[in-house]
């Protein structure tokens, strides 16, 4: 058994928020309705709820933004000459979730906006965001920059009803940028594919959002609080008023501040989990279409193979035309996954204890395409240790 | 109520401990005899409780309860010895303390002599120490963010650390600070503890640590009932299901452990999280036995065959995930290569010598010997924060990670409590352990090349000195070049304490070709460029020629062996032109192939004598006379070097480095243009490491880009122009997940149509090199850049430089599948081209981010049995 399976309410440390200003916190609220994800309710979000936004943003401290033109990955503006402290941008966020996922709107004023200025003149403008879920300091944080001045997404209105709005939600736009930190693996996504965003503003400022589902993080769910409830979070925002972060340097991660989730009632654990579960498993029939269908062994070619291989895009790679191979590993393998699916489909049924077992299962359905590399390996392995000489 | 609120809080932030600390002063004022309490931690360092001072017990414990007088306090009655112990190893780098605390009325102090702590009248409390700081206070003080009430006991806890640049202080489980990233002071140190001056309270479980302690392991923790109950049923069952009577005598010693927490006054935090991890361990380990049908009741220890390259980092308190029980080693590996294998060994009980022996491996004609089976020792050790995947330093955090390949584990002392490392250096006349975890700015340059340290030649043995300690050790083959294919087999033996414990088999398979070198996805002609920077032994920090001569080649023998084919080199600056020939000669001895050769530098420094400006503006004011001296000096350097590369290699194909990262007209052209032209008519290269500015600026004049990011686009353009592009800082050396650098240096830059990699560095000379703590420039917020570490005896490899030779391998394999691939495309059999098609199909869909690489290297294997077999290729 995992040891946070039996922490109790640990949650409730968090209430207390009482930690010196050094480390901030927020708590992410849960809403079971949709995610804003268009300008008006972006903007109904920032209007109505407005005192829930988090504004403690301070200046980034100059020295250590000078020596950040040695980063060569990354190279932001924070020349001194494009930092006068004498107009700070005010910055604010607001961090909900879902059954579905993880939704930050964030808000970043900036004046000259309302100035009718050319696009191609207004300031640069970007947010640097840091997560590291879970407690592990050697699970790699995620860092992604949204550039928030492109000359498409500038757009100028005559007041605060929104008339028009560039608003993309199309990562090719080149506004957004990941810096996967691990190598891709079965415990480890880059966001890129998997996070989407958007961008818009008004006379006043940029209203932006972007969304990162569950699925990322589908064996780090802050489901039972703990250490693993509390995540590294942070919100840098590179403007013309100064750098400004809410919760220390970049890559420092233990100068973050921390992103704590809510108590999440027994409903909305269950509407988490199973929606990944649903998810896991449509994703593995879509993995598997391609040894799904029957073709005799005498009737198939190479054609068969490439056109199977392309009902399962992911799988692509994978040699669905070695008989022998999906005989002997392949078959079985759907067979023990195909199971689980009517589990899933009877998941509010099933006891607590049930739910557990069978969410543990879940990377067996994510990770399907690790798992069928896995097997294609061992069975490789296995003809080449079958006999003494190979030719 | 309060206490079972505390305890429901605290559990709420447990992290797995790597060790328990171990407190320097431990007063439980539960033991006091004859009026002395002796401390518990065994330091001599007893207290005299006085007359008037009242010994009482609630709930929680015991505790001394004063009225604020000496008399009715606690004073120190210790030993001279003990005195001149304790002034020794006073802390002065960090200091942490526990302890239940109440004050009966507000607007008093307390001074316990090492530190002080006042109630203010707010309610606040206000922690004291004394601190060296020249020309500013010499008292640290920090402040709660929370009000105590008179009268009541709270739990206060506290640590500071220079190290890690962090001070936190807790109240009753709660942060009232937690201040990271702090420039700190050390401690003024030589203080002694004191209970009889101004405590009108009481005071209760002192505990005093003299290194850094998470508020975790300063924290108790009350068990419940439930959890109990559960740790309980886990040792039960193993009781009941497991055979091995090791398991079972450390589930009784655990069980033992479990029960004397559990009836203890107080719980810290961190041990009972060990001790759960401990209990969940063994669970899992005594299943895994049950699996395994070879096991047996006496066996010592377990071993897990697992991947040598994996993304999991193999901590000394883990089992692995992604391994299993087994007793066959199975390793895949062409004609010439060298391929790795792995186990972890996970010990059941103490063992005070676990030593390693294979044999020769044997098939039916021929024998590779044992000594071509390279063995290691993984060794974990403390990085600073970012450890495993970032090569961005996050110096306030000491994060265990595996990362050297020792052949003696005593090379590396590792405190786990104190979460520090100590480097042993081999003097004449002793050996010293040096700390090399201390956060240090003005610490002397490490000089690497004078300070002894030496590894062992050959691997030692390994103890593992408590149950359930996790190590990893490390096998790489070294196939001869000329070895017949075929199935090789031998056996690994594990000897515990002198004694055969287990043997494993090694079953080596020898594929039927030798590995070409790596070409470019895009061109199956270009070579595939592995230029690594920062490499070799400098003279002028050995001062003996000799020496550095020896360990330059050893280097040198070290990148070859690794793939690592393209060392930056050598430096022709200094003048030394002979020195420089010298070099090139050791190179070629290594096998380097020297071509071509990344010796030159032609950027703005030529023209630092007032020419090279540093804004356009000036550009027009540049006189004709410090351009014609900054083209002479240039021009003598450059000569030089061409010549003497020309006669030393028998060639002129040379890369000279212009500016670093610089961009804009004025940084790419301006300081630069008449140098850079001075190369190519020389019959040079000009290279540099920048961004898109480059592309716009100098498509013209620039042979070589070394691109922060991985970018198709940038290859087809440099490709367009017939320039090369090689990966630059994705990723530098520093992260120690092997696989950041398999993937990294091989499929993922090779399938965006990379030339190459270039990699920063060997090892980094600028800094202590052994110590990542250090700060000073560059300091930015960077980790050392080191693939290896070096010693007299040449370098310390690393799981992340393994991860290169076998990234470079992947793209060997992929290179020979290829070749295969175009030679059976143009067969003249029909049935062969559309197998040669399926084949590169199959290939051009690889994922270069994603995919298996293990997996992906055995399909390789596969498909290249294949097409051999399909063109009619012979062993």
């Amino acid at each position: 058994m995992k040891f946070h399976q039996f922490i109790p309410l640990c949650l409730l440390l968090w209430g207390f928020g009482a930690a010196a200003d050094e480390v901030k916190s927020v708590e992410a609220l849960w809403r079971g309705n949709p995610r804003p994800s268009v300008p008006e309710q972006l903007y109904k979000l920032w209007k109505d709820e407005n005192k829930l936004w988090d504004r403690r943003f301070m200046p980034y401290n100059r020295k250590e933004a000078d020596e950040l033109y040695t980063d060569p990955v990354l190279q932001r503006e924070t020349a001194a000459s494009a930092m006068s402290t004498e107009n700070p941008r005010t910055t604010a966020f607001i961090v909900l979730c879902n059954n579905g996922g993880i939704y930050c709107a964030i808000y970043a004023a900036e004046p000259e906006l309302a100035k009718n200025a050319d696009p191609a003149k207004l300031p640069n403008n970007s947010l640097e965001i840091f997560i590291g879920p879970g407690n592990d300091p050697r699970y790699p944080f995620h860092q992604f920059v949204i550039d928030l001045k492109t000359e498409k997404q500038v757009y100028h209105n005559n007041g605060n009803k929104i008339t028009d709005h560039q608003f993309s939600t199309d990562k090719k736009e080149g506004k957004l940028k990941d810096y996967p930190w691990g190598p891709e693996n079965r415990s480890y996504r880059r966001l890129e594919g998997n996070i989407t965003y958007g961008v818009t503003n008004n006379r006043e400022g940029y209203l932006v959002w972007f969304y990162i589902p569950w699925q990322i993080w589908y064996e780090h769910l802050p489901l039972d609080g703990g250490t693993d409830g509390k995540w590294g979070f942070n919100i840098i925002r590179w403007a013309p008023g100064g750098g400004q972060t809410w919760g220390g340097n970049v890559h420092q991660r233990s100068s973050f501040g921390k992103l704590t989730w809510p108590k999440f009632t027994q409903q909305q654990r269950d509407a988490i989990r199973s929606s990944l579960l649903n998810s896991a498993y449509e994703n593995y029939k879509k993995l598997t279409a391609a040894f799904r269908i029957e073709i005799p062994d005498s009737e198939r070619s190479f054609e068969d193979g490439t056109a199977l291989a392309q009902q399962s895009s992911e799988a692509a790679a994978m040699p669905v035309m070695d008989q022998e191979f999906v005989k002997k590993f392949v078959r079985p393998m759907i067979e023990e996954r195909d199971k689980l699916g009517k589990s899933i489909v009877n998941f509010k049924n099933l006891s607590e204890e049930e739910k557990t077992a069978l969410y543990a299962q879940i990377d067996k359905l994510y990770e399907f395409n690790y798992d069928l590399e896995n097997a294609r390996r061992r069975f490789l392995e296995d003809k080449l240790f079958s006999t003494e000489t190979i030719k | 109520m309060r206490d079972s609120l505390f305890a429901l809080l605290l559990t709420g932030c447990i992290v797995s401990a790597a060790a328990v600390p171990t407190p320097i002063l431990d007063y439980d004022f539960a033991k006091v005899q004859n009026s002395t309490l002796a401390d518990s931690s065994g330091s001599g360092m007893d207290l005299k409780v006085e007359e008037k001072a009242r010994l009482e017990k609630d709930s929680s414990g015991a505790f001394l309860a004063s009225d604020g007088i000496p008399e009715s306090g606690a004073k120190l009655e210790a030993s001279k010895e003990s005195l001149q112990k304790w002034k020794e190893k006073c802390p002065k780098r960090a200091i942490a303390a526990s302890f239940r605390i109440k004050f009966n009325k507000l607007g008093a102090s307390a001074d316990f002599g090492i530190f002080s702590l006042e109630a203010r009248d707010d309610g606040r409390l206000v922690l004291r120490f004394r601190v060296k700081n020249p020309g500013g206070s010499p008292n640290y003080r920090i402040m709660s963010e929370e009000r105590i009430k008179a009268g009541q006991f709270y739990h206060f806890a506290f640590s500071y650390s220079v190290d890690r640049q962090e001070v936190c202080m807790m109240l009753d489980g709660k942060i009232q600070a937690n201040n990271a990233g702090m420039a700190l002071n050390e401690l003024e140190g030589g203080n002694t503890p004191s209970f009889s001056s101004g405590l009108d309270g009481a005071i209760g479980e002192f505990r005093l640590y003299g290194c850094p302690v998470s508020i975790e392991d300063l924290s108790s923790v009350t068990i419940s009932k439930e959890e109990m109950a559960q740790l309980e049923k886990s040792l039960a069952d193993l009781q009941k299901n497991s055979k091995n009577k090791h398991l079972l005598e450390w589930g009784k010693s655990l069980e033992k452990t479990l029960k004397a927490i559990h009836a203890a006054s107080r719980t810290p935090l961190g041990q009972f999280s060990e001790l759960k991890d401990e209990i969940e361990k063994l669970a899992r380990l005594a299943s895994d036995l049950r699996a395994d049908k070879s096991a047996s009741p006496e066996q010592l220890f377990v071993t897990y065959i697992v991947p040598p390259l994996s993304s999991e980092p193999r901590l000394p308190s883990k089992l692995p995930e992604d391994g299993a029980i087994g007793r066959e080693i199975k390793i895949v590996a062409a004609q010439g290569e060298f391929e790795p294998a792995s186990i972890v060994v996970v010990s059941f009980a103490p063992i005070g010598k676990l030593e390693l022996q294979v044999s020769d491996l044997v098939n039916a004609k021929e024998r590779i010997p044992a000594k071509n089976i390279d063995r290691k020792l993984v060794k974990c050790w403390y990085q600073s924060g970012n450890a495993w995947y970032s090569y961005h330093a996050d110096r306030s955090r000491h994060v265990l990670v595996p990362e050297l390949l020792l052949n003696d584990d005593e090379l590396i002392k590792v405190d786990e409590k104190e979460q520090a490392n100590y480097l042993r250096m081999d003097y004449p006349d002793g050996v010293k352990y040096q700390n090399i975890s201390r956060l240090v700015s003005k610490d002397p340059v490490f000089n690497y090349m004078l300070e002894p340290v030496h590894d062992a030649a050959s691997l030692k043995p390994v103890a593992l000195k408590t149950a359930g300690r996790a190590q990893q050790f490390f096998m790489t083959v070294k196939v001869p070049e000329k070895a017949a294919a075929g199935l090789y087999r031998g056996t690994l033996d594990l000897l515990a304490d002198g004694k055969k414990a287990e043997s494993l088999e090694i079953l080596l398979r020898v594929l039927p070709f030798q590995l070409p070198a790596p070409k470019t996805n895009y061109d199956l002609t270009r070579d595939y460029i592995v230029k690594i920077h920062r490499v070799g032994s400098s003279i002028s920090l050995c001062k003996d020629r000799k020496t550095a001569e020896k360990r330059s080649l050893l280097e040198y023998r070290n990148l070859f062996e690794h793939n690592a084919y393209h060392p930056d080199g050598p430096d022709f600056t200094s003048g030394d032109t002979e020195l420089a020939k010298r070099d090139l000669e050791l190179r070629r001895e290594a096998g380097l192939p020297c071509k071509p050769l990344f010796a030159g530098y032609c950027g703005r420094a030529w023209g630092d004598n007032g020419w090279a400006t540093r804004n356009e503006k000036d550009m027009e004011n540049r006189s004709d006379e410090l351009l014609r001296q900054g083209k002479a000096n240039f021009g003598r350097y450059l000569n030089n070097l061409m010549s003497t590369v020309k006669e030393t290699l028998g060639h002129n194909d040379v890369y000279f480095y212009g500016t670093d990262e610089t961009g804009g007209y004025l940084g790419l052209i301006g300081n630069q243009a008449p140098f850079w032209a001075m190369v190519h008519a020389a019959g040079g290269k000009v290279m540099a490491a920048g961004w898109t500015d480059n592309f716009k600026f100098v498509p013209d004049t620039q042979d070589m880009h070394c691109y922060s990011s991985l970018d198709r686009t940038q290859a087809e353009y440099w490709h367009s122009v017939g320039g090369r592009i090689l990966n630059y800082a994705n990723p530098f050396a520093g992260p120690e997940n092997p696989m950041v650098f398999r993937r990294g240096c091989g499929l993922k830059t090779y399938k965006t149509d990379y030339d190459g990699m270039f990699i920063l560095s060997h090892y980094d000379k600028r800094y202590f090199v052994w110590n990542e703590f250090q700060t000073g420039w560059p300091t930015g917020s960077y980790r050392g850049f080191n693939l290896v570490y070096p010693t007299q005896d040449g370098p310390v490899d690393t799981l992340a430089y393994e991860g290169v030779r076998e990234g470079i391998d992947d793209l060997r394999y992929c290179t020979l599948f290829r070749q295969l691939a175009e030679r059976a495309l143009r067969s003249d059999n029909y049935e062969v081209q559309r197998a040669a098609k399926r084949h590169l199909a199959w290939f051009i869909q690889l994922d270069g981010e994603r995919s298996d690489l293990d997996g992906l290297r055995t399909e390789l294997i596969d498909r290249i049995l294949n097409l051999r077999e399909l063109l009619g290729e012979k062993q």
